[in-house]
């Protein structure tokens, strides 16, 4: 074949045009695979894209490809298997073209017909190299190869199996939706867009990852969220240097904000309502395909305390509520810390019965108090997550094993006192009362037993101050995360420890960018 | 991007108040009548009152200086009026600071391992809240007056609760006239209120920090607050305490274990954890701010690896003066005569103002012979 | 470089751990709690009585109270006694939940202050540790409580119960610690007296009330006497008072006083302090009682109210006869009072305490009101010519 100007304009040095086909043709890059080498434009042979197209995918069995005459002119369609919903494909795509009667035809007649007379599906798009034409692939688009032009054209019917619509796993909540986000992103997208109908929610997407190209979308109201937060989660998300992006997990670390804390800057919902209020504020969610959980940035440690559950109720339960969470997150930390510390430091401080009984408890014990604590926690840990990785029908086995582990039997055995029991049962049961910031209590609380065994209440208060320092100088896209509470605002408050009712709520509008002690209001005051 | 580099911290008006609060409050919890100069009993709440104007009228030199040069604490204008005032403040203000700093941690390390911990290594304790303090100075200024609020907050609402548990001791004998010992004694105190409040000293270097140019009604909202803590701090210990306070040695930490012992068993504890959250927040700042002075002396910009050093520093000379209880007399001394502040606050302003007329009144002659010659 | 300042931190924190030894941590089963100490004097040693809490081996749950062991240790001062039980417990001893101190009558004899000290400064003791003083030996009472089986919740209880009762006034720690601080007042401690009960076995009581000079236990004071001194300081909760009215003091009646409140002026004249004592008492008829038939007349109260009155004042009378005038005990504060309302003439006389005693001279004024005259009324009259 007679090599075009074009052709000549776009050589890859590792081509050579003259053999075409086979596994060991040296024209055919070997071990490809990078975008790199795939970016190069696409020929107007449809023969030659066909092997180029083989070589990149290596053969791929799941890639179909079906070359068919419209007009007499050599049309290739490609999809990639279980990806397409074959249905729409029949009736949207290939009956019209096979019904496509156009005199004279040639490549550029029929890419025009479909370009302009006619709609194969909801979603087309033209593109011009192999990366693209992987990237619509990939994504289940039908790709439409037409001979004789250079430039191919991606028809969106998508229709591979996901999982439906089902509770979220990870938020319960009693009185409100149950709708939970799924995998594919789009389906998440449809649910947010069914919430707020207003022209100003965009979704800004846009893959990342070398090599999972994974869609990710920027969901947020224009009207509302400061371009310069969005400007700054752009860049960096865009400095990723991960080659497979699989969960929400992978981009959390690029978004966290400083210093090194164990509290999260960043926060997750698997709620589209959740979300939905979030956004309204002027942050900006990010939704990662094949995951069911969104990122939320800018966020806020008191919204770990909020759930979708408190707006339904009213408010003085609602405000009760959040006073029983605050109350649990302070004793799922502290706790066994205070305990081991006041047994060892300061018994006088229990009431006599209490310390008669904790005595005589701890009488045959073979462990000092803090490492029995140390021990028993352990093992509440492990026992939790052999509950959550164990195959259903065996999780009876398991809460029988535990209850006999740590309650009577530990007990009987003389392992460990009656009321460390106690102790367990209740910091377990605290924990569980704010899930989101299950992860730093579990960690942090070890830390406090640990200082309160060797320290006392004096470690123990120099470790509160120190947890409660790094939690205030955590910033999350420069607004720092314990607002409104410090900097103090009255107004922004109507939300923090109780909860207003609506009518207040729904006066003013909070828009976190505007919360005191943010460096975003800070450098408006400067100009 | 939001770059941190050059960056100086603002905090607002609210978080100064409640920062400087709680520095101060620091001293009100540790008091050790043995070594404290002080005034006891009635007479001291009459002389809070006294000093509290006596202070007004003897910052009014500070405050015609500021009032010129907004936004620009007190060292920033030294160096800007003449570079040497400037070094010599940067010098005064370096010792003030590491001195408060050593007495926090010396004093803390006395209360602790006397009325709390008695068997506790005083290294150990010093070690311990010495690195907790640098790791806060290391989180930055604006870290710390946001936990020094929620600090402030938690102690005021556990000492209400503590107050209220005090009901049954009350016991209005032991209030005499504050006249009994004479008026001599009242002065004393007022003028001793001024001298010892050091805070004024951290505020006239955070002035460049405040986000907004409130600075006079910051001042007057923390030392009105200051005031009316301390008076009803007094009041109530000596309502409850009386005679007995005389006994022990923190008398003030003894309300708080009588207190404990009527409303919840032994409550008296988490009294240690203001103690302790006081204390370190007071540390810290003074921290920052020997730090901030030492980089201006040294002109080189460290930047945080200053904090290091002063730590260090720090560290030997409080566990020097738990040893040889002469240099804590010495450092306590030195800050409660008031020479600091009377340097810092009334001289050197006074000085600044003094070097700025002379300046302008020459370039009012330069102008005016400038005019002549054309 | 975010990194590095963690881990240097992380590495800091991580070496003093080992310093963990620094701090007074001892596991609670190396503790000897002691739930009451007695106090006695031998002349010149002291010897510590101390009921300590031991839980039975066989015991993995809870405990009933009576799990004690009594160790007895003498030495010069109390802290050396106390290093002894180390010395055969092996653990060390722990205050911090003591609820009695019984200090023997000769130990007190000897000086307060000598056995308190060790416990005002010890910080783990708590100010409210009640202190009472034994008849005898404080040895006694430790051994009866513990054969009581319950303890030391009897004493607890019969001291709680005695200061609602209007028994005992305020014993604690910081109480007796405030008062011997003063400069003249003087403090006083409920005493417990041992008796056989019924069935041989020995029984606590509360005797009454001793009553210190210089810090040294001087008197020994009667249930009712000390009720005058709880009057005269404002400290009654509540009292019961049986009087005799009416013609021939035939009627009985007992009026429950349930509130009763005190005030002192001070006045100089002449250049002797007057004090005026006005006790002002509220009371409720509890019965009424006549040779034929029960319940008040209206005009009847009035009677009562005054017979209660003057009962009261007596009583006051007597005890301050007996305690402020004959032993030159202030255990009423007056001293105090004089202080802060006469500061000048406290500030010339007040050296020489004695004198100004015996130029002081107290008024009692006393006023009784019943508040309700109870469900009776009175229904049969008493026929005047019988």
């Amino acid at each position: 074949m007679k090599k075009s100007w074009i052709q000549n304009l776009f050589k890859n040095e590792n081509t050579s045009s003259d053999k075409k086909g086979g596994l060991f043709d040296t024209s055919i890059p070997q071990g490809v695979g990078t975008r790199k080498q795939a970016q190069t434009r696409l020929q107007k042979d449809l023969t030659e894209n066909m092997i180029k197209i083989r070589a990149f995918s290596q053969n791929s069995s799941d890639l179909l490809d079906r070359q068919i005459e419209v007009s007499g002119v050599k049309v290739a369609l490609l999809m990639s298997e279980g990806m397409v919903n074959s249905q729409i494909f029949m009736q949207t795509m290939v009956r019209p073209l096979c019904e496509l009667k156009l005199e004279n035809a040639d490549g550029d007649a029929i890419a025009s017909w479909v370009s302009k007379n006619v709609v194969l599906s909801g979603e087309q798009k033209e593109f011009f190299t192999y990366d693209d034409l992987f990237s619509f692939l990939l994504a289940g688009f039908v790709i439409l190869l037409i001979d004789g032009v250079d430039r191919g054209i991606a028809c969106g019917m998508q229709g591979f199996s996901f999982r439906s619509i089902s509770e979220p796993s990870t938020e319960m909540n009693i009185v409100g939706s149950k709708e939970g986000f799924v995998e594919p992103i789009r389906i998440n997208q449809t649910m947010i867009r069914r919430r707020i109908r207003s022209p100003s929610l965009k979704f800004e997407m846009f893959p990342i990852g070398e090599k999972s190209r994974t869609d990710i979308s920027l969901v947020y109201l224009t009207d509302t969220v400061d371009p310069r937060i969005l400007e700054s989660v752009k860049q960096k998300l865009g400095s990723l240097s991960s080659d497979i992006i699989l969960s929400q997990g992978y981009l959390r670390p690029y978004l966290e904000g400083k210093p090194l804390s164990p509290f999260s800057s960043v926060g997750t919902t698997e709620r589209p309502d959740t979300l939905c209020a979030k956004i309204n504020e002027g942050r900006i969610g990010i939704l990662v395909d094949g995951t069911p959980f969104a990122l939320i940035v800018p966020y806020l440690f008191s919204e770990n305390f909020q759930s979708m559950d408190d707006y339904s109720y009213r408010p003085y339960y609602g405000s009760f509520i959040r006073m029983i969470k605050y109350v649990a997150f302070f004793i799922s930390i502290f706790l066994p810390g205070l305990y081991v510390a006041i047994t060892l430091f300061s018994p006088q401080m229990l009431p006599d019965t209490l310390l008669y009984n904790i005595a005589a408890s701890e009488q045959q014990t073979p462990f000092s108090m803090m490492s029995e604590a140390l021990i028993i926690h352990f093992i509440y840990e492990i026992m939790r997550e052999a509950g959550l990785r164990l195959p259903r029908p065996v999780g009876h086995a398991v809460s029988i094993i535990g209850a006999l582990v740590i309650g009577d039997a530990a007990v009987t055995a003389g392992i460990i006192g009656s009321s460390m029991v106690m102790v367990v049962a209740l910091t377990a049961l605290s924990s569980f009362v704010v899930p989101s910031l299950y992860e730093a209590v579990a960690v942090v609380k070890f830390v406090f037993i640990i200082v309160g065994g060797t320290w006392g209440l004096f470690g123990i208060s120099v470790g509160f101050v120190l947890l409660l320092t790094n939690l205030c100088a955590l910033e999350s896209f420069g607004i720092p995360v314990t607002a409104p509470t410090t900097p103090y605002s009255k107004a922004d408050m109507r939300d923090n420890f109780w909860r207003s009712n609506w009518i207040k709520l729904g006066k003013l509008r909070l828009k976190v960018q505007d919360l005191p002690g943010s460096r975003l209001k800070e450098e408006e005051d400067k100009r | 991007m939001m770059s941190t580099q050059t960056r100086i911290p603002k905090i607002s008006s609210a978080q100064m108040v409640t920062l400087l609060v709680l520095a101060r409050l620091f001293i009100l919890l540790i008091f050790i009548p043995s070594t404290h100069k002080s005034v006891v009993g009635t007479a001291s709440l009459l002389s809070v009152v006294l000093g509290y104007l006596l202070t007004i009228v003897a910052l009014l030199p500070a405050y015609f200086l500021i009032r010129k040069n907004p936004n620009m604490n007190l060292h920033e204008i030294a160096s800007q009026t003449s570079p040497t005032m400037g070094k010599f403040a940067a010098v005064g203000f370096y010792l003030t600071c590491m001195a408060v700093t050593v007495e926090t941690v010396t004093q803390f390390n006395i209360f602790l391992t006397d009325a709390v911990y008695p068997r506790a290594s005083q290294l150990g304790v010093g070690i311990i809240f010495c690195a907790a303090v640098l790791y806060i100075a290391f989180l930055g200024l604006e870290a710390l007056s946001r936990a020094s609020s929620v600090i402030l907050i938690l102690s005021i609402a556990a000492s209400a609760l503590i107050g209220f548990g005090l009901w049954k001791f009350f016991d209005t004998l032991n209030i005499i006239s504050p006249f009994y010992d004479g008026i001599s004694v009242v002065i004393q105190g007022s003028t001793m209120y001024f001298t010892q409040n050091v805070e004024l000293i951290a505020f006239a270097l955070l002035l460049s920090n405040l986000n907004s140019t409130t600075a006079k009604k910051t001042f007057l909202k923390y030392h009105t607050l200051i005031s009316v803590m301390l008076i009803a701090v007094g009041f109530a210990s000596i309502i409850v305490l009386g005679n007995y306070a005389g006994t022990r040695n923190f008398p003030i930490y003894t309300m708080f274990v009588l207190s404990g012992s009527n409303v919840f068993y032994r409550f008296d504890y988490i009294l240690i954890a203001i103690w302790v959250g006081t204390a370190m927040m007071r540390s810290a700042l003074y921290l920052i701010l020997s730090s901030r002075m030492l980089n201006e002396l040294t002109c080189r910009h460290f930047g945080k690896k200053l904090i290091v050093v002063n730590t260090i520093f720090v560290l030997i000379l409080s566990m020097m003066s738990l040893e040889n209880i002469k240099l804590f007399v010495f450092i306590y001394r030195f800050l409660a005569s008031g020479i600091p502040v009377y340097f810092l606050l009334l001289l050197l302003p006074l000085t600044l103002m003094l070097i700025q007329w002379k300046k302008s009144k020459q370039e009012q002659t330069e102008q005016s012979s400038k005019g002549e010659q054309e | 470089m975010k990194m590095r300042r963690f881990a240097s931190l992380m590495l800091i924190l991580l070496l003093v751990l080992p310093m963990s030894g620094c701090m007074s941590s001892a596991e609670l089963k190396n503790r000897t709690i002691i739930k009451m100490v007695g106090v006695d004097s031998d002349g010149t040693d002291f010897i510590l009585t101390m009921l300590r809490f031991f839980p039975n081996a066989n015991s993995g749950e809870k405990s009933s109270e009576s799990e004690t062991k009594i160790a007895q240790v003498k030495g010069k001062s109390i802290s050396q006694a106390i290093s002894k039980v180390s010395q055969y417990t092996g653990n060390e001893v722990f205050f911090g939940n003591s609820t009695f101190l019984v200090i023997g009558r000769e130990a007190a004899e000897q000086g307060l202050e000598k056995v308190l000290s060790f416990f005002n400064s010890n910080h783990e003791v708590s100010p409210e540790l009640y202190i009472v003083m034994a008849q005898d030996k404080a040895e006694d009472v430790i051994k009866v409580q513990r054969g009581a089986g319950t303890v030391p919740t009897q004493l607890k209880t019969l001291i709680k119960q005695g200061q609602k009762n209007g028994l005992l006034g305020r014993p604690t720690l910081r109480d007796i610690m405030n008062r011997l601080q003063s400069d003249c007042s003087e403090p006083y401690l409920p005493w417990i007296d041992i008796v056989p009960s019924k069935n041989g076995e020995p029984v606590i009581k509360i005797g009454g009330m001793a009553v210190c000079k210089d810090g040294k236990v001087k008197t020994l004071l009667s249930v009712e006497e000390a009720r005058g001194v709880l009057w005269a300081t404002d400290e009654l909760p509540i009292a019961m008072m049986t009087v005799d009215f009416g013609e021939k003091n035939q009627s009985r009646a007992s009026v429950e006083i349930n509130q009763s409140k005190s005030r002192v002026k001070v006045k100089i004249e002449n250049g002797k302090p007057i004090l005026n004592l006005n006790i002002e008492s509220r009371g409720n008829l509890k019965e009424v009682t006549f040779e034929r038939g029960s319940g008040a007349l209206m005009g009847e109260l009035e009677e009562i109210e005054n017979e209660v009155a003057e009962q009261i004042k007596a009583t006051v009378q007597k005890t301050i006869d007996k305690v402020f005038y004959k032993e030159k005990c202030d255990i009423f504060r007056y001293s105090e009072f004089i202080k802060k309302y006469e500061p000048k003439y406290w500030k010339e006389n007040g050296k020489d305490w004695e004198r100004v005693i015996d130029d002081t001279k107290i008024n009692i004024y006393v006023k009784c009101n019943i508040d309700r005259p109870g469900l009776e009324s009175k229904h049969h009259q008493v026929d005047e010519h019988v």
